[in-house]
């Protein structure tokens, strides 16, 4: 999993792990990393930030910011996607 | 031109069966008791000397190993000189030689006759005669000899007989373990390893015939125990020795090499053996690897008063360049060795 | 961990490769292993390393082999290093949520719990999981992908065998061990440090 979702609170970060474990996505949680700042301290790990984020939105559930991970021998780093219609 | 190297294990005096090891093996001999016997390995000294009158004495002794240089006749060189050594270390003059040899059945015979020649060169340099000898098939080669040699029995140099108030001198460069041990490596520098055959080829003839016009308390050859084995040798109960590492004559990448390790098994025991006699306290780690470095035909190690040493080092730097006071005799110390 | 067969080999071969075998790990340090058949070479190989400022410790194998390690820098294997660096930390984990309050808040919460944990070094000695902490471990939880990076790391996984049989998910159960109360005890008693969720 290569991306990570943040979301502006807490109940949102509820509603979007469930919306897209019942569409069958994989998701991970995952306690928000001190590097990123977000109105809530859990994320959501994702593989295809597209399709999930797609699918977020038809639920009205908002995605504050995306994220990619990148792994290296200091640790891993976040650094922000932009969409188009974000 | 054959590989020496590639069945030999630990080649040169590396191979010596460690000294405490030894002392135990040879604890359990009956004693010999014969007057005529004025030296013998009671004190672990450099060869037997047995007396024949009044101003004859025969001086006996016998050293082999396997080859620690890739060339044949260097090998047969250092086996030879440092056979001859003991001899020349008890004050003595060689007379004549006996050959000991072991060879692979399957290794080309010319290599053999290299090693011959080589030792032939030295008995020859040494005024001595070869007169024979013993060969055997073996997996690995192995070269040296029995040397029979004469010495006046009043002018016996004796290996514990320091004086307090003496000074030390060691007559060659320490370093030959540690760069036999780099060439092992494949990490040490052709001029190193070249220092360091010309050094193992060299007999102590020249440095103990300078020696001859001086009064000697004490002499012994530097082999593969150490230094500092022989000076606790040297220092028996009678003396403690006091050496200066800083002074020490050494191979000058040597140094360097122990730093990165490139040392011998035999240091190792040499050290553990000498556990209790000498502080290495803060002595810098490479120099204390060369005072435990195992020697292969090493050079002499004396024991002269302090009024004569100066003058009997300036006559040894004609033929030995390298040699150095390194130490002096004090009265027995809580410790054997002490490092200055 | 690299590991190095110098039976048989003279010194200062031994140390040599070892000595190579550290310098080519570079900052990251690493693990590792040689194996002698003689104790001086031993002393040698302990001799270089604490010249080189690395740990060392052996241990002596059959047949006369003496296996010795060498440890360089922050890089320990952790299946290596669990007696150097042991974090001696369980976690018991009794429930599927964490805190009380809300639900669905305490199950996101222990999803996230979890994963920090698998982030922790060293890692913790044992997860143990009771009560209805064992749905955590079977293949309905979230948490499954972190469990078993957790186990990867050397961490012992138990799940309450009682407590699976009890919701009927013995079978379920996808990572880690079934263990009884015994089991249990004795990891939470030779703890050094225990959490409990």
């Amino acid at each position: 999993m290569s991306y990570v979702l943040t979301f502006a609170n807490t109940h949102t970060a509820i509603f979007a792990e469930k919306a897209l474990l019942q569409a069958g996505y994989s998701v991970g949680v995952m306690p928000l990393p001190s590097s990123i700042k977000a109105g809530c301290g859990i994320a959501l790990r994702v593989a295809d930030y597209i399709a999930s984020n797609a699918l977020l939105k038809e639920n009205n559930i908002i995605v504050s910011t995306i994220y990619q991970t990148s792994a290296n021998s200091l640790g891993t780093e976040y650094s922000k996607v932009t969409l188009d219609e974000l | 031109m054959i590989s020496l190297l590639s069945n030999c294990t630990s080649g040169g005096c590396g191979a010596k069966i460690g000294p405490g090891e030894l002392s135990k093996v040879l604890s359990n001999l009956p004693t010999f008791c014969d007057p005529k016997l004025l030296v013998g390995f009671d004190a672990s000294d450099d060869a037997a000397v047995y007396q024949i009158d009044a101003d004859t004495a025969i001086v006996s002794t016998v050293d082999f190993f396997s080859p620690m240089v890739n060339d044949a006749r260097s090998f047969g060189r250092i086996a030879a000189a440092n056979a001859l050594s003991d001899v020349y270390a008890m004050g003595g003059t060689p007379l004549f030689a006996l050959n000991l040899v072991c060879y692979p059945e399957h290794m080309e015979l010319d290599a053999l006759g290299e090693i011959l020649a080589g030792g032939a060169e030295k008995i020859q340099e040494a005024g001595a005669v070869l007169c024979g000898g013993h060969s055997i098939y073996d997996k690995e080669p192995k070269y040296g000899l029995a040397v029979t040699g004469r010495l006046d029995p009043k002018r016996i140099w004796r290996n514990n007989t320091p004086a307090p108030g003496d000074q030390l001198i060691l007559t060659k460069p320490l370093g030959i373990g540690i760069v036999m041990a780099a060439l092992r490596g494949e990490m040490a520098d052709d001029q190193t390893v070249q220092a360091a055959i010309s050094s193992m080829q060299r007999l102590n003839k020249y440095a103990a015939e300078r020696m001859h016009s001086f009064p000697i308390s004490a002499c012994t050859d530097i082999t593969g125990f150490g230094l500092l084995a022989h000076a606790r040798e040297m220092a028996g109960e009678a003396t403690s020795l006091v050496l200066y590492p800083s002074e020490l004559p050494y191979i000058p990448q040597a140094y360097k090499y122990a730093g990165d390790y490139l040392i011998t098994a035999a240091a190792q025991r040499n050290r553990n053996h000498m556990q209790g006699f000498v502080e290495l306290g803060d002595t810098p780690f490479p120099l204390q690897e060369l005072m435990l470095d195992p020697q292969t035909s090493g050079g002499l190690f004396l024991s002269a008063p302090k009024s004569y040493a100066q003058e009997l080092l300036s006559a040894i730097q004609e033929v030995e360049p390298q040699a150095r006071i390194v130490g002096e005799v004090l009265l027995p110390q809580k410790l054997t060795i002490i490092l200055r | 961990m690299t590991q190095i067969d110098a039976i048989g080999q003279v010194c200062p071969i031994p140390v040599i490769r070892a000595k190579k075998a550290l310098e080519r790990m570079g900052e990251a340090g690493g693990v590792v292993a040689v194996l002698v058949d003689n104790d001086i070479a031993r002393q040698n190989l302990q001799k270089m390393a604490t010249g080189q400022g690395y740990q060392s410790e052996y241990s002596q194998k059959e047949n006369g082999i003496i296996e010795v390690t060498i440890v360089a820098g922050e890089g320990c294997a952790v299946d290596n290093c669990a007696t150097e660096a042991d974090s001696g930390l369980v976690v018991a984990i009794g429930r599927d949520t964490m805190g009380e309050g809300s639900q669905e808040l305490g199950q996101i919460l222990i999803k996230g719990f979890i994963y920090a944990l698998q982030e922790l070094t060293p890692p913790p000695t044992h997860v143990l999981f009771y009560n209805s902490g064992s749905y955590l471990t079977s293949s309905d939880s979230n948490s499954l992908e972190d469990l078993r990076g957790l186990a990867a790391a050397g961490t012992v996984i138990l799940t309450c065998g009682t407590c699976t049989n009890y919701y009927g998910i013995t079978e379920k159960i996808s990572v880690g061990e079934i263990a009884n109360m015994y089991g249990i005890v004795t990891a939470m008693a030779s703890a050094k440090r225990i959490i409990n969720i």
